[in-house]
């Protein structure tokens, strides 16, 4: 119709639904982005694997477990061009440039599954300072992990082993419940139990005797009298001791009295003065002692008898007469 | 016949299913001219003018508008026809949502992109041919007037792109005998001032006799007389005795 | 009528042929719809009417469907999460049910049962009473002037009223999760977001699930309209027939929202998420 008219109430009505829906959709569109991490730029890293593990593509990049980035792309690798290493899967990576000088050359990238859903994310360590900032397209080294089928296979030997063990224990069992060897005897037979059982019987049967007093020991443990004449000795060893020490008696004197110890200082003093006279040579001692004469007359003794030995030992008879034996 | 024909039907044939509707009608109307169509209720009176308006589509034969063939006519072609016929429905079909006003400026906003002053000169004279004040009825709706009101509105909405072929669907169905008057007048009045050709279907056979050049009864599919009123009045065939009566 | 024309095989076969019919009109329908719609002239009065309508005027019962719906959602998955310590989660479910399945299929039904069920009616009454006629006869194509508006209205107001209720929704599952599941609102949010952001994004930084959360109520709204409007253009047999064309509408599309909803989502998992 081309009539002029001015904007209806409904032109508005639709306008404003219109303007608030977009804008809540923008929102929308900006809040996931952000929380998807699609916004800022981005930088492509290839890393190779042996197996990517479930991982698709979108599935979140983290460094050091940071959100920075999302899996871009994933394809096989050709069998002819496949590294010697194996690595059988290329992923792309698309990184958000603000954290490029995080990965470095010693970088390394590693599946890892995150949350109670088990989804599968890369997260990469970051690299060290000395090492070079990775750049664009270049190949991010994957992290040795141990696959699903590694794991299986380590699992298997130690199942192996486990069963192994299992089995010998069972074995052991079965030779004890059989009764071989000392320690099936000691399970499988009675006799010991007997035994003790007899011993226990007999003991406690020997205890109950103690008990009532019985015997001397049990006269020792029930009779109060030896108790009441420890007592009584051990009274009578304090009176003594208590005399003692008043310094009663020929012990408590010898404890309590200076006198012993004065005559002994005594005598002491006076053995030294023995001493030094012997040493000059005073009295018979002292020349003993002190006199050279007596020394060289002993030497001279010494000296001949010696000579008397040595010729009776080189010639015998001639100071024994001949004994003739036959 | 010299003048040519403006409308023309040649062995039109239509039937729903088992039941046929029309069974081989020919006619033609000529320029100025009114024609009546009679008949009992359910004959294909109201068919014959939705044919020519292209609204349904026939079996068989043809339909000429204004030299134009509508079977062979494509979609566009038969919208620009349309804009040279005007139609009066029986139950007025005003748009409800639309005032008055709207209503009868209708096809001059879609068609013509006259100024507002224009059109709302044209809708004027409109509503004054058919007795109505535009101050009065222009900004109410169609659901706040009586009957013959809307009846009216809707010649005047029928009018107001002076077309060559006005048809009207039982005009006075309805109405009590002085509005029927009235609106027999102004069909008269269309065709001595404006020129208009028209076809008329109805059931009043008084109304037609008043208006009609000439009058066709249709019964059972078949056109069974063709003529002016005085013949049709002046016929003994005893269907048409007793229609008349 | 010929006895033979009772029997179960004539039937069927009029069956079928009259639904290959109806079917036929259907997309004869739509084809002029979509020529009317990029065509000239075009009704751009009709088009924000009916925006009003189809768009304003669903608006609280959307909003009471997005409201109600994420309020549900969040309390039903706190019985089941709880088990699992995993109440964090509940945003997460939230947010991707809302988004991508609840949030589309439950606006187009409310607005189906709305506004399509008017637009059957509407177009039937103005069928009944010839004004569809009378337009034809003004020489206005009746699919152009009523049809293409409240189709584009349709197309363009469900994805904006599908907007609503998913943030509604979402705010929905926020009031329980705050309230009576103690969590944080920003845990909460994060998860929302963090669910939505997982299925990945296309162009970079469009979101899978908004993409596919907002082309369903695209096609749902080409449906519902398409579909009430065939019922009210061809609507038959006075006031009774129009009463008949809404139920129609309703019905018919709400069939079809569900099963095109299905073979949709399958269509938008292989091409975007796979």
């Amino acid at each position: 119709m081309r009539r002029s008219r001015p904007i209806t109430w409904e032109e508005v009505k639709v306008g404003v639904l219109l303007i608030v829906a977009l804008a809540a959709l923008a929102t929308g569109i900006f809040l996931i982005g952000d929380t998807g991490n699609v916004f800022g730029d981005r930088y492509q890293l290839v890393t190779l694997m042996r197996s990517a593990a479930g991982l698709v593509p979108g599935a979140a990049v983290q460094v050091a477990g940071q959100p920075v980035g999302q899996v871009s792309r994933i394809a096989f690798i050709d069998p002819e061009g496949r590294p010697a290493t194996g690595e059988g899967v290329a992923v792309w990576l698309a990184v958000n440039r603000e954290v490029r000088d995080q990965i470095r050359t010693d970088s390394r990238a590693r599946i890892r599954t995150q949350g109670l859903l088990g989804d599968r994310i890369i997260d990469i360590e970051p690299g060290s300072p000395e090492a070079a900032i990775l750049q664009p397209g270049d190949t991010l080294i994957a992290a040795e992990v141990l696959g699903y089928a590694e794991l299986l296979n380590e699992a298997s030997d130690a199942v192996v082993s486990l069963t192994q063990l299992v089995r010998s224990v069972e074995e052991l069992t079965r030779d004890l419940l059989s009764g071989e060897g000392t320690l099936g005897q000691l399970i499988v037979n009675r006799t010991l139990y007997d035994q003790l059982v007899e011993l226990g019987d007999e003991l406690s049967q020997f205890l109950s005797s103690v008990n009532t007093g019985e015997g001397a020991l049990g006269r020792m443990i029930k009779d109060e009298e030896l108790y009441d004449r420890l007592l009584g000795t051990v009274t009578s060893l304090d009176s003594v001791t208590a005399r003692l020490a008043r310094g009663e008696g020929t012990f408590g004197r010898l404890l309590a009295s200076d006198s012993l110890y004065e005559s002994l200082a005594d005598m002491a003093s006076r053995s030294d003065s023995l001493v030094a006279g012997l040493r000059a040579g005073e009295g018979s001692i002292g020349q003993l002692l002190v006199d050279e004469g007596l020394y060289e007359e002993l030497l001279r003794m010494v000296v001949e008898l010696n000579n008397i030995l040595a010729d009776l030992r080189a010639d015998p008879e001639k100071y024994v007469p001949p004994i003739k034996v036959f | 016949m010299t003048i040519p024909a403006v409308i023309e039907l040649r062995d039109v044939r239509l039937a729903y299913g088992a039941h046929v509707v029309l069974n081989g009608i020919t006619f033609s109307v000529h320029r100025s001219e009114t024609l009546c169509v009679l008949g009992g209720s359910g004959v294909g009176k109201s068919t014959i003018l939705k044919l020519i308006l292209c609204l349904e589509q026939m079996d068989s034969g043809s339909v000429t508008v204004l030299g134009h063939n509508l079977c062979s006519a494509g979609r566009s072609e038969i919208f620009k026809i349309r804009q040279r016929m005007g139609m009066v429905f029986q139950g007025s079909a005003l748009f409800d949502s639309l005032p008055i006003f709207d209503n009868v400026a209708f096809a001059l906003f879609e068609h013509t992109g006259l100024p507002l002053e224009t059109i709302r000169e044209r809708v004027r004279e409109a509503l004054a041919f058919v007795d109505l004040d535009f101050e009065r009825v222009g900004e109410m709706l169609p659901s706040e007037l009586s009957g013959g009101m809307k009846k009216r509105v809707a010649i005047a909405r029928a009018i107001v792109h002076q077309p060559e072929i006005l048809l009207f669907d039982e005009p006075t169905s309805g109405l009590d005998p002085i509005t029927t008057r009235k609106i027999d007048t102004l069909i008269v009045k269309l065709r001595q001032e404006l020129g208009v050709s028209s076809i008329v279907v109805t059931h009043d056979t008084q109304s037609a006799c008043r208006i009609a050049n000439r009058v066709a009864l249709l019964q059972a599919g078949d056109i069974i007389f063709m003529g002016t009123p005085q013949q049709m009045l002046a016929a003994d065939d005893p269907y048409i005795r007793e229609f008349l009566e | 009528m010929p006895a033979s024309d009772l029997s179960p095989l004539h039937l069927l076969n009029r069956a079928l042929k009259s639904a290959a019919y109806r079917v036929q009109k259907y997309f004869d329908l739509l084809g002029r719809v979509l020529v009317s719609s990029v065509s000239r002239p075009f009704y751009g009065r009709d088009l924000t009417q009916q925006m009003d309508t189809i768009g304003v005027g669903s608006l609280g019962i959307v909003a009471l469907t997005g409201l109600f719906t994420g309020m549900v959602l969040a309390l039903q998955s706190a019985v089941e999460m709880r088990q699992f310590g995993a109440t964090i989660y509940i945003g997460r479910l939230v947010g991707a049910s809302a988004v991508r399945e609840l949030g589309p299929v439950l606006t187009a039904l409310m607005v189906t049962g709305r506004a399509g069920s008017g637009m059957a009616a509407q177009l039937g009454a103005m069928r009944i009473t010839e004004q569809i006629d009378a337009l034809e006869t003004l020489g206005v194509d009746p699919v152009r002037k009523l049809v293409a508006p409240r189709f584009l209205a349709a197309l363009i107001m469900l994805p904006m009223l599908t907007v609503v209720t998913d943030v509604i929704a979402v705010i929905g599952g926020l009031l329980i999760a705050v309230v009576k599941l103690d969590l944080t609102a920003t845990l909460y949010m994060r998860s929302v977001y963090q669910a939505l952001a997982d299925t990945g994004f296309i162009f970079r930084f469009i979101p899978i699930d908004l993409v596919q959360g907002l082309l369903k109520p695209l096609v749902f709204g080409g449906i519902m309209a398409l579909t009430s409007c065939y019922y009210g253009m061809n609507a038959r047999g006075g006031t009774e027939g129009v009463g008949r064309a809404a139920t129609h509408a309703v019905v018919t599309s709400s069939i079809l929202i569900l099963t095109t909803d299905y073979l949709l989502t399958q269509l938008l998992i292989a091409l975007l998420v796979e």
